[in-house]
């Protein structure tokens, strides 16, 4: 998967910046989940004492481990989608229907953040059984799903570039 | 014209789904046209967690709940996860009926501002296991018991000596068919549901927790009702009592004869033992509920 | 509502074919669906969690990263070469291999997601560098996965148990005999492709290949068997199962091989985010446009059509409608069991249709539901693994499609094939 998935680095400098950052924030976050997990199932394995809070965790962070690693794809423009229809297009249209796309993205992400937001402020401070995780934790993951793709689309805007 | 949006998450035969839809029939029948409800259940709005956020902002109406859910809302809640708290089913409907349930409600009411028109009865949990018959707190030393992820929960069955390990209530089946776990503790109607009975050998009667169904209404749409109304909801609410009180017993009596006859032991254990090996777990709870509010509880249900 | 409900899928569609992203597409439609319905607005990131907030999915980025750690470090190729010593001599044996895969990996979790996943990110690259069409390559991993969910652990019976109240164990057995017949099939579907296209076998066989690239494969071959072991003998769960292999195949590649760099780390801990982002995405969004068409009561509005265009009593027929009827809802509705069986099963018990029997058969529609657009989960993940276009592999798939149907029906006529496993049981 490593050639599959990766393509070339991005040019423009903004780009690779957010880029450089969201990575490093995803592998962070992921290598902690790995991490939760293997002291789990150590802890119940060998120990016969399972540490039910990592699960508590582990859940809490999977928004933000989704949200992170679309925002990845996002600048890369990688995100999932099916271009049967878009790549019969001539040039001057494509470049036309990318902004238009582009502002679509943006308007989505944002309404999508705004209920996010007020789902938040309703449920943010209840807190999970054991470690008192609060809500707020996965929640904000949606929003930052919302913040990271509108991210790449406003750079897609600014400095458009095939990856 | 009162308009009401009832909401459950399980399917019918549930002790939930009795709750809620003996409710509404028993309030269409009581005030015909000056009612009309809509009625979503199997989950077709969500789960009881999704349901309970929608209660809280009036989204939905009315719901049961028969989870954890309703001591994340109101930690006096956690008093029920106190071991032998009632001396059996007779007991804890007596004060459920009474003072003690009034003081559940208000408190309710207070905290997350839901009005608790009735409790009804989810049942007693018991404990099961591959591993031996469990008689006495002895037997669960070192026994890797499943529990729900409440803190209290798993305190308790380590004060009793057994390992509480946690697993979501969907991987228990292969859980207990790999050997991750020895045993589960859960009432006889979920061991039947989820088909826990078919990879276990033992059930022990402890009847350790009472869970109610909290049938729970919006607070201010409750305010908002006539008196006349409050009334035949509330008469409407016993009557979905009475169907899971009786449901309880049918079911408990004939699902001790259908896993016996397919060849698990179901073992009536030393309460007694169990109830003082159990003391200790009370204070653990009185830190959670506050000792006064525990003090109180027990001068209620003695 | 319903009207309601076929603009949002509309919507939906449209905005996929004028190229938008999928997560987007899906927001888009559902946020329709919400304003114009004057629905609680918040349902949209409630349901986002719910579908988002199961510890299962966490089994998601461990396979993953364990497969991308195997393809940076030459793991992959040492399992690789040995398997095209075993089966190269055979027209397509790579494919077969891969539907091999599904059924040994499949068989050990209860999610094809997560099975796709793992033996998604090894084995399409492989494929595609052994000169498959990479649709080809994407769409046969997408559906073989759906093998593992009849083999026993299977997230969606247990679903389905609890809803039915249907014995597990029963409903376990009932899938085995269907599992290896879905396998089969996919395998002669793969078999007339390969006549067809021409695919020339890679290699002839001989022992000595066999021996020598076997000899190079029996550490990697310690993970499945560890992972194997490791579940049947309770050792640990599905989720701890991703974290071991994460952990042996680290340790394979930093103290047995010593071919891991930094960089190539970082990679697959890089790749392994962005593939479980979009499908942790997706799986919430899709939640949230399943529970958007449940709220304008499309299963109701289906079993009512269903009825009116088959009123018949002979009850083979019956049963097909309401195969038909779950075919159609799987292909929008994810998860598809929750959502369906409280409609289906008052019909069921009226006709007095063996429930377990039909447990397979629903099991076997949610498999179908995961590779029909416009919510194809596998489908997707399989294309971003192979980097393929979504509508390519779509096509791709067709064949397999059709496979898929001709099992179904050969299930649904012979109860025997799935009845007497559990029946042996009693
Ligand atoms: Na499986
Ligand atoms: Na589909």
């Amino acid at each position: 998967m490593t050639e599959a998935v990766i393509a070339d680095r991005p040019s423009g400098r903004v780009r690779r910046h957010a880029l450089a950052l969201v990575e490093t924030a995803a592998v962070a976050l992921l290598v902690a989940l790995v991490a939760l997990v293997l002291a789990n199932s150590i802890g119940r394995y060998l120990f016969a004492r399972p540490l039910p809070w990592t699960e508590e965790v582990v859940v809490a962070l999977l928004m933000w481990l989704g949200g992170l690693g679309i925002t990845i794809s996002g600048l890369r423009n990688g995100l999932i989608s099916c271009a049967i229809w878009t790549a019969r297009l001539s040039a001057p249209i494509q470049r036309r229907l990318r902004i238009v796309q582009n502002l679509f993205g943006l308007a989505t992400m944002a309404a999508l953040a705004w209920f996010a937001w007020q789902y938040l402020g309703l449920f943010g401070g209840d807190r999970s059984p054991l470690i008192g995780m609060p809500k707020s934790v996965p929640i904000s993951g949606i929003i930052g799903c919302a913040a990271g793709l509108s991210l790449a689309f406003v750079i897609d805007l600014i400095a458009p570039e095939d990856l | 014209q009162t308009q009401l949006r009832l909401a459950v998450e399980t399917t019918s035969g549930d002790p939930t789904h009795v709750m809620l839809s003996t409710f509404r029939d028993a309030l269409q029948a009581s005030a015909g046209d000056q009612v009309t409800t809509t009625f979503n259940d199997g989950g077709s709005l969500g789960d009881e967690n999704a349901l309970a956020e929608m209660v809280r902002v009036g989204a939905v109406d009315v719901i049961p709940m028969g989870s954890d859910g309703v001591a994340a809302l109101d930690s006096h809640f956690s008093v029920f996860d106190t071991p032998f708290l009632f001396s059996g089913k007779e007991q804890a409907r007596a004060a459920l009926d009474g003072e003690f349930g009034d003081v559940m409600a208000a408190s309710l009411r207070e905290n997350a501002d839901l009005e608790v028109l009735a409790f009804g009865e989810l049942g007693v949990r018991v404990i099961s296991n591959s591993k031996r018959a469990i008689m006495t707190p002895a037997d669960l030393a070192g026994l890797k018991l499943r529990t729900p992820s409440s803190p209290t929960r798993m305190m308790a069955f380590q004060t009793l000596g057994a390992a509480p390990t946690n697993l979501p209530l969907g991987e228990v089946y292969m859980g207990l068919r790999q050997g991750v776990i020895d045993g589960q503790e859960n009432p006889l109607s979920v061991i039947k549901e989820f088909s826990l009975h078919e990879a276990q050998s033992h059930i022990s009667l402890t009847n350790h927790i009472y869970t109610p169904i909290t049938l729970v209404m919006n607070g201010a749409a409750y305010d908002a009702l006539d008196d006349d109304m409050k009334a035949q909801v509330r008469a409407a609410a016993e009557a979905g009592v009475e169907a899971t009180r009786q449901l309880s017993d049918d079911s408990d009596a004939a699902l001790v004869e259908e896993f016996r006859a397919a060849g698990l032991t179901v073992t009536e254990p030393d309460i007694a033992a169990f109830q003082k090996a159990a003391e200790p777990i009370r204070a653990h709870i009185a830190d959670v509920v506050t000792p006064e509010f525990m003090t109180r509880v027990e001068g209620m249900i003695q | 509502m319903l009207g309601l409900a076929a603009t949002m899928l509309g919507v939906l569609f449209v905005l996929v074919l004028l190229g938008l992203p999928i997560v987007i597409s899906l927001v888009a439609a559902v946020l329709m669906f919400l304003t114009l319905s004057g629905g609680w607005a918040l349902s949209l990131p409630q349901q986002v969690l719910a579908g988002v907030g199961d510890y299962l999915l966490i089994t998601l980025p461990l396979f993953i990263l364990a497969g991308g750690l195997m393809n940076a470090t030459g793991i992959a190729d040492r399992l690789f070469a040995f398997g095209a010593a075993l089966v190269g001599w055979m027209r397509g044996g790579l494919a077969h291999v891969n539907v091999a895969s599904s059924l040994m990996f499949g068989g050990m979790i209860g999610t094809s997601v997560a099975d796709l996943a793992g033996t998604g990110s090894v084995m399409i690259p492989k494929m595609k560098a052994s000169g498959y069409p990479g649709p080809f390559s994407a769409a046969l991993t997408a559906t073989s996965s759906g093998v593992g969910v009849l083999i026993p652990p299977s997230s969606p019976m247990i679903l389905y148990s609890v809803v039915t109240g249907t014995s597990l164990g029963a409903l376990f057995l009932a899938g085995v005999v269907p599992g290896l017949l879905m396998a089969g099939v996919m395998m002669v579907t793969i078999s007339i492709l390969a006549r067809r296209n021409g695919w020339q076998p890679m290699n002839s066989f001989e022992w000595s290949r066999v021996l020598h690239t076997g000899r190079h494969a029996i550490l990697p071959l310690g993970m499945p068997a560890m992972i194997l072991g490791g579940l049947i003998f309770g050792i640990f769960t599905a989720t701890e199962a991703g974290a071991f292999a994460v952990a042996y195949a680290l340790a394979l590649s930093t103290l047995v091989y010593r071919t891991l760099t930094w960089a190539k780390l970082r990679q697959a801990l890089v790749d392994s985010a962005i593939l479980t982002g979009e499908v942790l995405m997706v799986v919430g969004f899709s939640t949230a446009l399943g529970w958007a068409l449940s709220q304008a009561g499309v299963p109701m509005a289906l079993s009512a059509g269903i009825e009116g265009l088959f009123p018949t009593d002979n009850v083979t027929i019956r049963i097909f409608a309401l195969l038909l009827l779950a075919l159609i809802a799987g292909m929008v509705l994810d998860p598809l069991i929750p959502m369906i069986m409280p409609v289906l099963l008052p019909m069921l018990i009226g006709l007095d249709v063996d429930l377990i029997h039909f447990g397979v058969l629903i099991v076997m529609t949610v498999v179908i539901g995961q590779v029909t657009p416009p919510v194809a989960i596998a489908l997707l993940v399989a294309a971003k693994i192979g980097r393929d276009d979504v509508w390519q592999v779509t096509r791709a798939n067709m064949p397999f499609l059709w496979a898929l149907v001709v099992a179904l029906i050969i299930l649904t006529l012979f109860p025997a094939l799935s009845l007497t496993l559990p029946g042996l049981m009693n």
